[in-house]
């Protein structure tokens, strides 16, 4: 029964762990995570845009789809508010105006609905931002 | 054998295999690895068939339900342990399933999360209060047959049939993937996400409800094996949109609403809106089978009066303990938690949970002296045993790999 008991605590106190790992700086391998999340984060703002556009899914599909990769990208932010080394900050930087650029225009677009024009604008803007946060994102 | 009642158990059977945990794996494996991880479902079926027919067959021989045999097996304090887990799982389950229930209501009728989240739970509630064992079953697993939706979006988007029938071959990630943790990673996931324990506490307690009896071991085996073999299918299927659209679109998905593009671009406006309706059934049904396992698990460990056939005020402790089950899955999804966050916790969790059940059903099921003609063929003793030594391997991976992959993101 001790041991079992032992065997719990050891299994819980592992999942505590991983909750949330307190290291207190970032690395490349947190970057390139971060920068992935940004780009897969991007290409699916493309998907809703133009799946609006085709009329394929519902204005109110868009409203909570745009405020969940508003959540993600937030929480990819978050996750690099951490001192990096001075060789990383450039890459930092770039990886945060990615997401705030990336919160800033997904909310336009459940009010794009009607014009196909911006939707179509919008789409273009995305496929950008997962450009520039590509090579970042590397093998992450 | 009554074919109408066959066909309506493989039908809920199928329609009640795929969870919240089995659309994000799924999609995620097909997005991040190609058809490459389609092994792992293979896997998990045959092991959720091999031990849910055993289960079932001992409800059908001895009127044994999975927990009574668990403390049979462990004694008391071992198997209070072990019930303690098996309901943290089954109500974190219950939890991301409740909170996925209610995004799809929310992408219906637009409102706050937190409305969404309480009529979620309030429907559920009623439906599990007013409906009988047979019509939960029936009426959760039959309209999430609309989950089949994703079946058609894998065949629309034409992948290439050579490469998944690779897929159902074991080998190790290609150039350009992610690496081996994360790919292992995903292989547990998936094998624990078919392999829910929930799963089986439902079934067996489902063949007392439905009072089988040694004549209907048939009408087990069909179900479970064409059932389950079908809802593996269904997950492959998850696993090819996954791999022929989200991958080369760069997309990972990260919410719920994400896995509704499996459907809507491939099959456009019809495809939206059967991909809502399919998983809003399928996840409801898993929130329903996760309470109910869990009132069914207390109840059978302490001995007191079950099943939702009878009257709620014939058995008050087990309404009681299946109610409590939502009220505090409702709680936790209220925080605010994102359901796929919640989900992959209760899926590797879930695994550290299985070995322990899985030997308790198994060890029962090969004991001739109690199941007399009914005991394992030599067939089902040696791939039982087998499949317990990976079910436990992956249980000793499981936590390793959530902290080296931190939670599957590379």
């Amino acid at each position: 029964m001790a041991r079992i008991r032992i065997a719990f605590a050891l299994v819980m106190s592992l999942l505590v762990g991983a909750c949330d790992s307190p290291t207190s700086f970032a690395d490349a391998h947190d970057l390139g995570i971060a920068a992935h999340q940004l780009e897969s984060l991007a290409h699916e703002a493309g998907w809703l845009a133009q799946q609006l556009q085709s009329r394929s899914v519902s204005a109110d599909m868009a409203w909570v789809h745009q405020r969940a990769i508003a959540e993600e990208a937030n929480k990819a932010l978050r996750a690099l508010d951490k001192p990096v080394p001075p060789e990383l900050r450039g890459q930092q930087e770039a990886v945060a105006k990615i997401a705030a650029q990336l919160q800033a225009e997904v909310t336009r677009i459940a009010l794009a609905v009607n014009r196909p024009g911006e939707l179509e604008a919008l789409r273009s803007n995305f496929e950008s931002l997962a450009k520039a946060a590509h090579p970042i994102a590397g093998h992450a | 054998m009554n074919v109408m009642e066959l066909f309506l158990g493989i039908m809920t059977a199928l329609g009640g295999f795929v969870d919240i945990g089995e659309l994000v794996f799924a999609i995620s494996a097909g997005a991040r690895f190609g058809y490459m991880l389609l092994w792992a479902v293979l896997l998990g079926t045959v092991g959720i068939f091999l031990f849910s027919e055993m289960s079932g067959r001992m409800a059908a021989v001895l009127k044994k339900p999975t927990f009574e045999i668990v403390r049979d097996r462990y004694g008391y304090n071992r198997g209070l342990l072990i019930l303690v887990a098996s309901n943290l799982v089954n109500v974190l389950t219950c939890a991301a399933e409740i909170g996925g229930a209610a995004i799809i209501l929310q992408i219906l009728v637009p409102q706050d999360l937190r409305v969404m989240l309480l009529v979620a739970a309030g429907f559920l509630l009623v439906s599990t209060y007013v409906l009988k064992f047979k019509w939960i079953e029936r009426v959760y697993g039959v309209c999430g047959l609309t989950l089949l939706v994703f079946a058609a979006a894998a065949w629309a988007l034409e992948p290439g049939w050579g490469d998944v029938a690779r897929g159902f071959v074991p080998h190790l990630p290609e150039a350009g993937m992610p690496g081996l943790p994360l790919y292992a990673y995903f292989a547990v996931g998936l094998f624990s996400s078919i392999l829910m324990p929930y799963e089986i506490y439902f079934y067996s307690s489902g063949g007392i409800e439905d009072q089988w009896k040694p004549k209907d071991l048939l009408l087990n085996k069909v179900t479970a094996g064409v059932g389950f073999v079908l809802g593996g299918l269904l997950v492959c299927a998850l696993i090819i949109v996954g791999a022929a659209l989200f991958m080369p679109g760069g997309v990972v998905p990260q919410r719920l609403s994400s896995t509704i593009f499996g459907a809507s671009i491939p099959l456009g406006a019809w495809g939206f809106r059967f991909a809502l309706a399919g998983i809003f059934f399928a996840i409801a049904g898993a929130a329903v089978e996760t309470a109910l396992a869990a009132g069914y698990n207390i109840a059978q460990f302490f001995g007191f009066a079950w099943g939702k056939r009878k009257n709620p005020g014939e058995v008050p402790l087990f309404t009681l303990c299946w109610m409590g089950a939502l009220v505090i899955g409702l709680a936790v999804s209220l925080t605010g938690v994102n359901p796929l966050d919640i989900v992959e916790y209760s899926v590797i969790f879930a695994i550290l949970v299985l070995p322990f059940t899985y030997y308790a059903v198994l060890r029962l099921a090969d004991d001739k002296e109690v199941m007399g003609k009914h005991v394992n063929s030599p067939v089902a003793r040696v791939a039982g045993w087998i499949y317990l030594v990976l079910i436990t391997l992956a249980a000793i991976a499981a936590v390793p790999l959530m902290i080296a992959t931190h939670m599957g993101q590379g």
